[in-house]
Parts: C-alpha cells; sequence; structure tokens
C-alpha cells in the first residue's frame, strides 16, 4: 500500500561560516530569526501520516515546501526524525533537471531516461514515443543550446510524461507560456495525478489547490500549522 | 545500508555509469577530430622532450628503456592525478542533477574514474609501441600489472570519494589536492629514475604511498619483480585498508548532510 509516514522530522542546513557575523545577520532577517547557531532549521518537527489522496502544500516563499518536497523524494535526508515511504516516487520538482545543454535533444530523451532508471530494453520504446509527442522533427538532432524555451520545455515535459510511479510530487503547477500547448499539458498532468496513488503539490496558489486536493497542509517557517 | 555494499551496489550498476561516461567523454571531444588522442599526444609530446633532455647522459639502448620507463609512470599518474582533481568538482557540477532526483552520489565517482580510464585506456597504445622498441622482455609477469592497476583503482575510487565530499564542505580542499599532487609527482620516480637518487636517501621513498602504487603496477612492466616490488605490494595493501578507513570514517561523518552543502 502507497503511504507516507513522517515523523517529527527536521532538516537544519548548515551556514558554513558561523563566525560571519553579518551574513548571520541578513540570514536572520531573511529567515525570520529561524537561525540556530550554525544552520537554519529549514523544517521543524514535521508530522504527517499520507495514504491514497491528492495533497496540497500551500505557505509563503522560503517557507519549507520545497525542501519538505525533497524530504518525500528522498534527495535529504531528514537531520532529525522519521522518514517511512512505501511507494514509487517521481519528482516533478524541476522538470528541466538533468538537460545537458551540449547534447541533442535525442540524446537529451535517453540521457534522463538513464537518469531514471529506465530499463534499457523500454528506452527504445519510451524514446521514440517521446519523439512522437515533442513533435520537435528535426530540431532533435540538433543540440539543446540553439533551443527555445519553449522547445526546451516540450522535450523536458513530454519526457517526464512517461515517468511511472504511485507517488508525484510536482512543485508548482506545471504550465507554458504557448496557451495551445497549455490545455495538452493540463490534461495530461491531470492524468498523471489521476494514476498515481499520492499525489503532493506545493503551490502559492491557494485557489488551484482547493479545486483538486484532497487535503492542504499550510506551511510557514518550516512548520505545518 | 553498509558502507562497502553502498560502493558495491554503485560498482554494479556499470551499464549506467560507463554510459554516463562515454557521454561525458563524447562532448569533451566532441567536433575535435582525434578525439582523447588529444590527450595521449600532448604527454607524448611531454615524455620525448624529457627523453631529449637525458639523451645527453644516457646511452641509445637505455634511452628508449627510460622513454618506456618515463610513459608508464606519466600515464598513469595523469589518470590518477585527473580523477582526484575531478573529484574536487564533480558534486558542483552534477548539482542540477544530484538536488533534483535521489541518487546515491557516489555513482558520480564511478562515473568520473571509468571517463578518465577511458582516455588512460588510449595511451596503451603508445606504451605497446614504445614495449615493442624497447629491450624490455615480455612475460609471464606483465600479468601483475593487473593486480596493480586493480589496486590503484581501488585506492583512486576510495580517494576520489573522499576528496569528493571534503570538498563541498571546505572550499580550502580543491587547493591542498592540487598542490600536494604537484609535491608528490615530483618526489616520485615518474620522470625521473629512482637509480639516480643517493643510496642513503632512498629509504625516503618508502614513506611515499605513491611510490609503492605505483611500484606495484609499474615493476611487472619493467621485469623488475624483486624484493622492492614484494615490499611495494605488501605496502600497497595497507596504504589501501587504510584508504578506506579515511573514506569510511568521512562517509560516516558527512554523507548524511554533504548534498545540503550544494
Amino acid at each position: 500500500m502507497t503511504k507516507i509516514f513522517l515523523q517529527n522530522v527536521s532538516l537544519h542546513y548548515p551556514l558554513k561560516n558561523k563566525n560571519i557575523s553579518l551574513r548571520k545577520k541578513i540570514i536572520q532577517n531573511i529567515f525570520d530569526k529561524n537561525i540556530k547557531e550554525n544552520y537554519i532549521e529549514a523544517l521543524s518537527n514535521i508530522n504527517l501520516d499520507i495514504k491514497d489522496g491528492i495533497y496540497g502544500l500551500y505557505g509563503p516563499n522560503g517557507s519549507g515546501k520545497t525542501t519538505l518536497l525533497k524530504i518525500l523524494a528522498r534527495i535529504f535526508e531528514p537531520t532529525i526524525g522519521i522518514v517511512n515511504i512505501n511507494g514509487s516516487i517521481s519528482s516533478l520538482i524541476n522538470i528541466h533537471f538533468g538537460l545537458n545543454e551540449e547534447l541533442s535533444g535525442l540524446e537529451n530523451i535517453q540521457l534522463k531516461l538513464l537518469i531514471q532508471r529506465t530499463p534499457r530494453n523500454e528506452i527504445k520504446y519510451l524514446s521514440e514515443k517521446i519523439i512522437n509527442d515533442t513533435k520537435l522533427g528535426h530540431y532533435l538532432k540538433l543540440p539543446l543550446k540553439t533551443y527555445s524555451s519553449g522547445m526546451k520545455f516540450r522535450l523536458a515535459f513530454f519526457i517526464v510524461k512517461y515517468f511511472k510511479s504511485n507517488i508525484l510530487l510536482m512543485d508548482e503547477w506545471i504550465t507554458t507560456a504557448d496557451e495551445k500547448f497549455r490545455e495538452e499539458v493540463d490534461r495530461i498532468v491531470n492524468k498523471k495525478i489521476l494514476s498515481s496513488d499520492i499525489t503532493i503539490i506545493a503551490s502559492h496558489n491557494i485557489e488551484r489547490l482547493k479545486k483538486i486536493c484532497n487535503k492542504i497542509f499550510y506551511i510557514e517557517n518550516g512548520k505545518i500549522i | 545500508m553498509g558502507f562497502f555494499s553502498e560502493f558495491k551496489d554503485c560498482l554494479l550498476d556499470y551499464k549506467y555509469w560507463s554510459h554516463f561516461s562515454l557521454i561525458n567523454t563524447k562532448i569533451k571531444y566532441r567536433d575535435t577530430v582525434i578525439g582523447p588522442f588529444w590527450n595521449v599526444i600532448s604527454q607524448t609530446i611531454l615524455i620525448l622532450a624529457i627523453a631529449f633532455g637525458y639523451s645527453s647522459f644516457v646511452s641509445n639502448k637505455n634511452l628508449l628503456d627510460f622513454v618506456y620507463y618515463i610513459a608508464i609512470g606519466l600515464f598513469t599518474w595523469t589518470f590518477a592525478v585527473n580523477c582526484l582533481n575531478d573529484s574536487t568538482s564533480i558534486l558542483d557540477n552534477k548539482k542540477n542533477i544530484i538536488l533534483e532526483q535521489n541518487i546515491n552520489i557516489k555513482f558520480f565517482i564511478f562515473e568520473l574514474v571509468f571517463s578518465n580510464f577511458i582516455i588512460y585506456l588510449h595511451s596503451f597504445i603508445i606504451i605497446f609501441i614504445l614495449l615493442i622498441i624497447s629491450s624490455i622482455k615480455i612475460n609471464i609477469y606483465f600479468l601483475l600489472s593487473f593486480l596493480g592497476l586493480i589496486v590503484i583503482l581501488i585506492n583512486i575510487i576510495f580517494l576520489s570519494y573522499s576528496i569528493m565530499v571534503l570538498s563541498v564542505i571546505f572550499k580550502d580542499v580543491k587547493k591542498i589536492v592540487e598542490n600536494l599532487l604537484l609535491i608528490i609527482f615530483f618526489s616520485t620516480p615518474i620522470i625521473w629514475s629512482e637509480e639516480l637518487m643517493n643510496e642513503k636517501l632512498k629509504f625516503i621513498l618508502n614513506f611515499n604511498p605513491s611510490y609503492h602504487l605505483l611500484n606495484i603496477f609499474k615493476n611487472p612492466l619493467l621485469n623488475k619483480i624483486d624484493q622492492q616490488y614484494f615490499y611495494s605490494l605488501l605496502a600497497s595493501f595497507i596504504i589501501s585498508i587504510l584508504t578506506m578507513t579515511i573514506c569510511y570514517f568521512i562517509h560516516k561523518k558527512y554523507e548524511k548532510t554533504v548534498k545540503l552543502y550544494l
């Protein structure tokens, strides 16, 4: 059964030089005095027990939403506390991650599928599907650095479309400036959410979260309120 | 998961890191005509320049053997140095993957070492040509150099991991490593022969780990299976245990938090 269980989870970002008082002061002001000696407490005493459903994480900038998603994606290990996750995880925190500007679109497709640990016998089949979906044609043979931002988005988005998992993590709703493409993106993202057992979306947009989430967690200064 | 089992799992993931290494090599030498052979050419020029310098006081026959001797040492040293130097910046370079995907950071060490190993393998063409024209005879003891190479690789992997982690946390490590490697290069018989050393001072070499590690690879290829070889072999095993122990403590202390420093 897909499940997320967090008990008393805290995460401390280390400050490299605790003796620089000016820097300490600046950080202290930015993070609302949420600073303890030589580290910043990015998350504090988080408790979550989540089963099937769509969940929202709502909070202001710097509140710890992305850090919490990174804990759930097992990118960071908590400084204190227990993280217990049953189920495979697909992180859409940043869909452009791992793309290499020097490589062609085709090479980037293969690279991203490899990073995602796609079995080698599936890579060819999935690559062909992604190639068809992107509709980038001969551009796929050119280095990524020659692409416009819209083309890069198309490539990145259609690669992550095929990442399958029980748990889906999203940092803000995936959206694009291209109006025609926006509907298709929404449709695919909705389909991905429906096919995942658990979806967690971090967002500033409370209205959107209210529309789709079963429950919304409000996070401020690294704490769930 | 245990320290060794994590390294073992990464090693068994060779299909992935070898693919990444090949991509890296491809990017590095994209649009060049001879690719990784540029490295081989620049080092061969250096070897020939050193040989030219020695030619005035070494006979022609000995000179060829000496060039062969320098080639083995210099190519191997360059491979090791490239791995260790690259490890100081690997986590920074791979930040966009590490901070977005749950990935074992040891994976990048195997990728890095294999990328450099691909380039190192190209130099074997030069080593082989020099072996043919030198007076060194190919014999069964040449196979012992494989054992030496494995021990060197083990040390490079564990040392690179330690340097990789420490470089992220302590910014001075990069410069310390660069300078230390330069000192070790000149104090190890790579571009000079230990036979040129004062007999009374030769014992100092025994305190140089890279001397023993290079010996166990180099001596079988130079038909020098003597007492010193076995002494270096023993020393290399002790050095390997020490390297792994240091790596274990660094892993234990920083593995969990190193990503937070990126």
